[in-house]
């Protein structure tokens, strides 16, 4: 019987099989955010503990950050958002681990910084304190989200104590349609499996449409694995991936590199490895889509209408439907394209990279933002935004009316302080539509860059293929 | 982390799937220091009324719910962020034990590394516990790790599941790092083994000893 990718990269991680079913399992990769770090790192230092391998582990503020100007100095929340940037430069400078704060041009979301530096590795296993760790599976890395005991475990002996998940299989047949992109599919997904059908399994997305997206689309596509309660996302590496990595930062160079590639151009499932689970897509099915609930399941195609809860039979389901409703002020039957919004948001690990503004960018260019709607354009990291700059893509977006912005986690946890006001509603690029996620009363639609930019210079939510 | 062997206590009843760690702690306190009193920002939205009043009809806010130390509520509890405020709310705020039909996974192994129980049912079984919680004079049950039951006056003895590790973790009180501590060896070992099999993922290989 064959391994599956998660199989290979588990077994050549475990340190030591435990009595039970646990394993100590290797870290090759362990990021830190300021949210986190303040925490562990007093934990660690009150135990008279030490980082083990500070080699293994950077350090990136993210998710405290203000994204307004800087030129003037910074301007955090309160003292507490500014300690904790304070402490993970401090505590990462103390134990000699690389660390890119506010200040370095590198400075951004974690999971959007640590790709570029090509500190994450395909056949790697990769932990942050963060549940979007699952971004970068698209590397083909076994990257997973844990807590903040895991992160002060990790710190300490460099390894982590695991059992293994089930593996689920994700097919995407065919080619996707133009216009639609991983953001999509990803939502797509997660209205077939649920939010909890990817619970307590690890995900391997295959066919020819993931085959075809690019990096960033496949850390779209693994980002929101973790909505569906997976584990992990992942997809084998590829041409895609070398090409991606290749002379960045922390990737081997010279004969290291040659060595590297022959060795992940192996590393796949076999043919016939089993999986505990398998779920079909049907590529050309996917329509362009948004969320109009509380979970990111709670999602369908933008030509659809708000769905009726006295349709669904499974009571559980109807009450979850009929208590987004009401959070959200929506009728049943109403059409999606007739949601007004007052404010859009593109950023976050999940559609904060430079594809992503470019997509946004070709919506924006020449049109205006729409009378009423704030909108707002926070780059993942210094070097996107940078690279966006090059390009041309703040003016785009200056000119149409839209706020370019520092990078940060900003909007899409809003523990930064920018946050919608009660009643907002708001078309936004990110991951979760959870109640008061983008701050209590606020109400949150997912969907991609170029719909949440269509969204923004007509004021509701569009199908951005009626406007190209 | 201490042991817990059993508990006995309040149950609130919280009759909702898929509750998210973000409904249990919201993003306005993750930056509060101090653990131990993060109990008073739990489900702070549904706790307290947008002008800062507590919430009259929420469950936590009503006797004897009020002083709960078990926590019953639907499936997929704790999903979504890894934000391990979510249990150290719980436990400030006095919950001991957990119960739901499913957990995600991220938020299960945070309440065992805080010695919280985290006790899965069938779903048939959490119907009747939450019909059991509602009734104030019902509320009242008993949970036992050793043998995997909760106790209830009127509906006897129901089985949870748990896994063993984590439940021998949660008898023990087990620090999880000084037991990986204890395995130095196997780990450097592991690391010379990295830097002859897969070298490129050995940043520090210089450093090793």
């Amino acid at each position: 019987m064959g391994k599956t990718l998660y199989e290979k990269i588990w077994n050549s991680h475990v340190v030591k099989a435990l009595d039970d079913d646990r394993v100590i399992l290797f870290v090759d990769r362990h990021l830190l955010h300021e949210g986190v770090a303040t925490y562990a790192f007093s934990g660690l230092k009150a135990s008279g503990r030490k980082v083990r391998r500070p080699d293994l582990t950077i350090g990136v503020a993210d998710h405290c950050v203000p994204t307004s100007p800087r030129a003037g100095g910074i301007s955090y929340e309160d003292d507490d958002a500014r300690r904790m940037v304070e402490d993970i430069e401090s505590y990462c400078g103390e134990a000699g681990i690389d660390v890119y704060s506010v200040g370095h041009r590198r400075q951004g979301i974690v999971h959007v910084v640590g790709p570029e530096l090509g500190f994450i590795l395909p056949g790697a296993v990769a932990v942050c304190g963060d549940s979007h760790t699952s971004t970068y599976g698209a590397l083909g890395a076994l990257a997973f989200g844990i807590g903040i005991s895991e992160v002060e475990h990790v710190l300490a002996t460099q390894t982590i104590v695991q059992r293994r998940s089930r593996s689920m299989r994700i097919m995407v047949n065919g080619e996707l349609l133009q216009g639609v992109t991983a953001k999509d599919l990803i939502l797509s997904i997660l209205h077939k499996i649920g939010v909890s059908g990817g619970t307590g399994h690890v995900i391997e997305y295959q066919g020819e449409a993931v085959r075809r997206l690019s990096m960033e689309q496949r850390m779209t596509l693994c980002n929101m694995s973790i909505e569906g309660g997976a584990r992990a996302g992942m997809v084998a590496p590829d041409e895609t991936t070398f090409a991606y990595l290749k002379g960045r930062p922390y990737a081997p160079q010279g004969e290291l590199w040659d060595l590297a590639e022959a060795s992940w151009a192996g590393l796949r499932s076999d043919p016939d490895a089993a999986f505990d689970k398998t779920v079909e897509i049907v590529a050309a099915g996917v329509a362009p889509y948004v969320t109009w609930g509380t979970n990111p399941g709670q999602s369908l195609p933008i030509v659809e209408s708000v769905p009726d809860p006295a349709e669904c039979d499974d009571e559980d389901r109807r009450m979850g439907i009929q208590s987004a409703l009401d959070y959200m002020g929506l009728r049943s039957g109403q059409l999606l394209q007739d949601i007004t919004i007052d404010h859009v948001f593109i950023g976050s690990c999940t559609n904060g990279r430079i594809e992503d503004l470019r997509a946004a960018a070709k919506v924006a260019r020449g049109r205006r933002v729409a009378q009423g709607v704030t909108a707002w354009v926070v780059p993942g990291s210094g070097l996107v935004r940078e690279q966006a700059v090059r390009e041309g893509l703040d003016r785009i977006f200056i000119e149409a009316g839209f706020d370019f912005r520092e990078p940060g986690c900003s909007m899409c946890l809003a523990m930064n302080g920018e946050t919608l006001k009660p009643g907002q509603r708001c078309a936004s690029t990110s991951n979760r539509n959870f109640e008061g996620r983008q701050g209590r009363g606020g109400r949150t639609h997912l969907m991609s860059p170029a719909m949440a930019a269509a969204a923004a210079v007509t004021g509701r939510l569009t199908d951005v293929r009626q406007l190209t | 982390m201490e042991a817990i062997k059993a508990h006995s206590g309040i149950a609130a009843p919280l009759p909702l799937s898929d509750i998210n760690t973000d409904l249990i702690y919201p993003q306005q306190f993750l930056r509060k220091p101090d653990r131990a009193t993060m109990g008073e920002f739990l489900f702070h939205s549904l706790r307290f009324l947008p002008d800062g009043s507590p919430n009259p009809e929420f469950i936590l806010n009503r006797e004897p719910y009020d002083t709960a130390s078990i926590l019953i509520a639907g499936r997929n509890l704790g999903s979504g962020s890894s934000r391990e405020h979510a249990p150290w709310a719980l436990k400030s705020f006095g919950f001991r034990c957990l119960i739901s039909p499913m957990f995600a996974d991220i938020f299960k192994a945070n309440c065992i590394n805080n010695g919280i129980i985290p006790a899965t049912v069938e779903e048939a079984d959490i119907v009747e516990l939450l019909k059991a919680a509602e009734n104030p004079q019902e509320a009242r049950f008993s949970v036992d790790l050793e043998t995997c039951e909760i106790r209830h006056a009127r509906l006897g003895v129901l089985r949870f599941a748990i896994n063993k590790s984590d439940r021998g973790r949660l008898l023990q009180g087990k620090d999880l790092i000084s037991d990986a501590l204890d395995e130095a060896d196997s780990i450097a070992r592991h690391e010379r083994s990295v830097s002859e099999r897969i070298p490129w993922l050995d940043l520090g290989s210089r450093n090793l000893p």
